[in-house]
């Protein structure tokens, strides 16, 4: 295709076996270094990435006791590399000695990791992770280019969907001594409304970055299953089950127990639902009494003590079909094993948050698309309204999705579960015939979500928006 | 043209990081680029080597050697402007540009002192051991074992290795993994390549040897490509009804022993002041009477003592040159060549084991119109008529090119030497004139040399071959 855009993505260091992360810490850098002098193991990324999450036991656990966080401050690659932009973008990935001279303007990626305080520099007190602010790892090359407008740092934080107020704040007090211009950094994070929230969050004369909506998890599952076939329900297989009864009412995934994600298995546990549902929790968790009490609180249910110990029990639980997966081994594109969607009939989705503005998808929610699943989905309000608008359809008439509209947090968790009661309590017979008046809605779903990554409007804006960054 | 991927383990934000740098070295250079912006063409320790409180001796004393043991310094000297009509040279990262090319060279520009880039110096001083191939990245000596790369050693810049070099080159190497013939070794030279074959036999030979005669074809260029460095043939003729002052001129930068006993003959007998001389080198009276010694003469010392203490002494064209600004390239003008009649050339070795190789010195009266005595390995002037040089029999006795002796080569030259010096101004102008012909004829062969030389065309044939091959 001619009219590609094309994007310069530069790096300080490139080394044998991999592109060091710009920005990351001389300390990582350096280890790197050795790494890639002595060893081809590690590939494509960089060494410390190996382990998602520090421990005590992992390398930098020992080496650096915690100290210098709890994973990289910078990670490999970018996600603007996805082949779901490959159809209308070029990137020349390069390093900035041997391309500088190339392109007038050049973007300079960092892909910030999930635990963001890294990335600031701001940790708790006592810390040395305090005053490593991102751009003091930049070469002086780069540094130099982004405060003279030569360079646009990327912030990438494409995987992510939230950030609180604070957390732009800490942002603004790492850039305060930088000297780089607010336009020369651009921060694309995974949401419809990120922009927006940002901008009323800070007026012009306090912005020091260029905040941008860049829904990257929904383009990217969507060309994931679209080329990695078996790894979703096809269509075919789907229409030959239409006589088979399904063993469990509902599927839940849970791999990490955030507290909305914990609080629904416990109520589950406790009323005795769990018996209808394939269900995994990939984290072993512990109630005692106490934590009984905080769920029982904050999520104002009465739970079973007992219940809820004997699921406890269980885990870590995987799904029936998941025999042998664990928590390391369940990420973002691995976990895409069909099999486990022919077994019931709906889905349990929990987003990652709950509260607060931000209009964003990941992958989860779209588990159940690809996989011709109706589904009830535990996330901020609206979260159907922004699927609708997105072209999906939803289950109205099937499912009371009035919870949708609900601000408060609980109460809409209560309407949620209200309606997964309901549907449990149906027969097999009865819920048989509920998921398959459903077809025309999931086959639709299914198709429109495969196509997504060709259509995607917002995604296609920001890499415009990049590209006229570069050659304005 | 030909297209030759060469690669790098690491490239950094201001400059590629020499392959097979010390990572002790590299350490500090990746740092050093952290905090230091702009792009350059050395790596942070190969600037001003020579002075003495520069920052490798600073954090390193004399422990891992006097230069890095792979420099930058531009890259290979392939890319050098002189061969841009032959070769392109597409410098990559080898994570990247292993995306590209299924085969690619690695190249290494080894430092001047060999010994170092082999790690080997001194009893007791940590440099011993520090083989360079141990700092190739796992990635490349993989691909160097599957023979999906070649190793370029990049020495053009000098010309001498002895035996022992090679052998601990081979003993290093047999630990390695690295197959026989996957390093290309080229320096300059003309017959580099005959000579490792004559001390190896097929069985021992490791590496692959590159004639290449860099620095005469690079010098052609250079003169070429910059008229100011230089007199045309019409404004040298413009000279003929002018006297020059000099007799000879004599440039010594770095004191070898060699140039010290002729430097100190010429004293002995009272004859510097019909030269234009110089001596830069800041050694002691005790360490130049020592080198001067190897070449036997009745050197008067007193004389010696008063000339040393006159030291550095400068050309008298050139009064504000100091050791560390003159270098191949530093010290190029047709000035000093147009206040004498003919020039003593001192190549870097007087003696070198059957090598035939020229650095820039030959170029300078070449170019400048100057009759020369080459000071240097026997069947060098033979080496330039081969070129198509024309060399000054019967005006100066050539005899001494046949002698293998260097004692008595370097006798037969002062004699010669002697004899020119007793001429008169009117004999010796006279003398220079009736050589016309030659002159005019070396200076066009010379500026013509870089477009009609066969040697590196021939070498990079050979590269691509190599890099094309399975």
């Amino acid at each position: 295709m001619s009219n590609k855009y094309i994007l310069p993505l530069f790096y300080d260091n490139i080394f044998s076996n991999m592109i060091l992360p710009n920005a990351i810490y001389t300390e990582y850098g350096l280890i790197n270094y050795l790494h890639s002098l002595y060893s081809t193991k590690v590939k494509q990324h960089n060494f410390f990435e190996e382990e998602f999450g520090f421990t005590d036991q992992s390398l930098a656990g020992l080496l650096f006791d915690n100290n210098l966080g709890r994973q990289p401050n910078s990670m490999s690659g970018s996600n603007i590399t996805s082949r779901c932009y490959s159809h209308y973008l070029t990137l020349d990935e390069n390093s900035i000695f041997l391309a500088r001279e190339k392109y007038k303007r050049y973007i300079y990626p960092i892909r910030i990791p999930p635990y963001m305080d890294y990335f600031i520099g701001t940790g708790s007190s006592g810390s040395k992770i305090n005053g490593e602010h991102f751009w003091k790892h930049m070469s002086q090359t780069a540094l130099r280019d982004a405060q003279d407008g030569r360079a646009i740092i990327f912030l990438d934080y494409g995987q992510e969907n939230y950030m609180e107020y604070d957390t732009y704040y800490l942002i603004h007090e790492s850039l305060k001594k930088a000297r780089i211009p607010a336009d020369n950094i651009i921060f694309g994070i995974n949401s419809f409304n990120a922009q927006e929230i940002y901008e009323n969050w800070f007026g012009p004369g306090d912005q020091r970055i260029q905040v941008r909506d860049w829904p990257y998890v929904l383009a990217n599952t969507s060309f994931h299953y679209t080329h990695f076939k078996e790894q979703h329900l096809q269509l075919e297989d789907w229409l030959q089950t239409q006589h088979t009864k399904r063993k469990y009412h509902m599927i839940y995934k849970v791999r990490r127990p955030r507290d909305h994600r914990q609080a629904l298995l416990l109520k589950l546990a406790s009323d005795g639902l769990l018996a209808k549902t394939d269900w995994s929790c990939l984290t072993p968790i512990q109630c005692d009494e106490r934590r009984v009490a905080y769920f029982s609180g904050k999520f104002s249910w009465p739970l079973n003590q007992q219940s809820i110990q004997q699921m406890c029990d269980q885990t870590p639980k995987t799904l029936e079909s998941e025999n042998g997966t664990h928590y390391t081994a369940v990420r973002t594109t691995t976990d895409n094993n069909a099999e486990a969607y022919k077994n019931s009939y709906l889905y349990i989705c929990t987003e990652t948050f709950t509260h607060g503005d931000h209009k964003s998808l990941t992958e989860k929610a779209f588990k159940p698309v690809v996989n011709l699943q109706p589904f009830v989905i535990i996330a901020y309000p609206g979260a159907l309204a922004l699927l609708r608008k997105l072209g999906f359809k939803t289950f109205t008439g099937f499912i009371d999705e009035s919870y949708d509209d609900e601000p408060d947090e609980v109460k809409r968790i209560h309407m949620v579960y209200t309606e997964i009661q309901r549907i449990a309590n149906m027969s097999i017979d009865e819920i048989h015939n509920w998921y398959w008046s459903m077809k025309d809605i999931l086959e639709y779903n299914q198709k429109h979500f495969l196509n997504y990554w060709q259509n995607d409007t917002v995604g296609h804006n920001f890499i415009k928006y990049l590209s006229d960054r570069i050659n304005q | 043209m030909i297209n030759l991927p060469f690669f790098y383990d690491f490239v950094f934000p201001n400059y590629v990081l020499p392959n097979a740098l010390n990572p002790q070295l590299a350490i500090i250079n990746y740092i050093h680029n952290l905090h230091v912006g702009g792009a350059t063409t050395d790596s942070l320790f190969e600037k001003d080597v020579d002075n003495p409180n520069n920052v490798n001796h600073y954090v390193f004393g004399d422990s891992i050697g006097k230069w890095p043991q792979s420099l930058r310094h531009n890259g290979t000297h392939l890319r050098y402007p002189c061969y841009r009509e032959f070769v392109k040279i597409d410098e990559h990262s080898v994570f990247l540009g292993k995306q590209q090319f299924d085969k690619y060279f690695y190249p290494i520009k080894s430092g001047p002192h060999l010994d170092e880039f082999l790690g080997r110096t001194h009893a007791g001083n940590k440099l011993n051991g520090e083989y360079f191939w141990r700092y190739i990245s796992r990635e490349v000596l993989n691909d160097l074992k599957e023979k999906k790369a070649l190793i370029f050693i990049d020495w053009a810049h000098e010309n001498f290795v002895d035996k022992s070099q090679f052998d601990l080159l081979h003993e290093q190497l047999n630990y390695s993994e690295i197959p026989n013939m996957q390093i290309m070794f080229a320096f300059n030279s003309f017959n580099a390549k005959e000579i490792y074959e004559s001390w190896y036999s097929p069985g021992e030979r490791k590496l692959d040897i590159l004639n290449w005669p860099f620095l005469l074809f690079h010098n052609s260029y250079h003169y070429l490509s910059q008229p100011d460095k230089r007199m045309d043939v019409s404004t040298w003729q413009s000279t003929r009804n002018t006297l020059r002052p000099h007799h000879g001129i004599f440039k010594i930068r770095r004191g070898r022993p060699y140039r010290l006993a002729l430097l100190y003959r010429l004293c002995t007998d009272n004859l510097l002041y019909k030269m234009d001389y110089s001596m830069l080198d800041n050694i002691t009276l005790y360490h130049t009477m020592r080198m001067a010694s190897c070449f036997p003469y009745d050197y008067n010392e007193e004389k010696i003592a008063e000339l040393h203490s006159r030291f550095p002494v400068n050309l008298k064209t050139e009064t504000s040159k100091t050791f560390l600004d003159i270098s191949g390239w530093g010290d190029n003008t047709p000035e000093p060549s147009k206040n004498a009649y003919f020039d003593i050339t001192c190549e870097t070795y007087m003696e070198q084991n059957g090598y035939k190789s020229f650095t820039e010195k030959v170029s300078k009266p070449l170019v400048h119109f100057n009759p020369f005595f080459f000071v240097g390995f026997q069947g060098a002037l033979a080496l330039l008529r081969e070129l198509g040089f024309k060399t000054f029999s019967p005006y100066i006795d050539e005899s001494y090119d046949d002698e293998p002796d260097q004692v008595k080569r370097l006798d037969m030259i002062y004699a010669e030497i002697k004899r020119l010096l007793a001429m008169s101004q009117e004999e010796i102008h006279n003398w220079y004139w009736s050589m016309e012909d030659i002159l005019i004829h070396n200076h066009d062969h010379f500026l013509n040399f870089c477009k009609t030389d066969k040697h590196t065309r021939r070498m990079l044939t050979y590269m691509n071959f190599r890099l094309r091959s399975s």
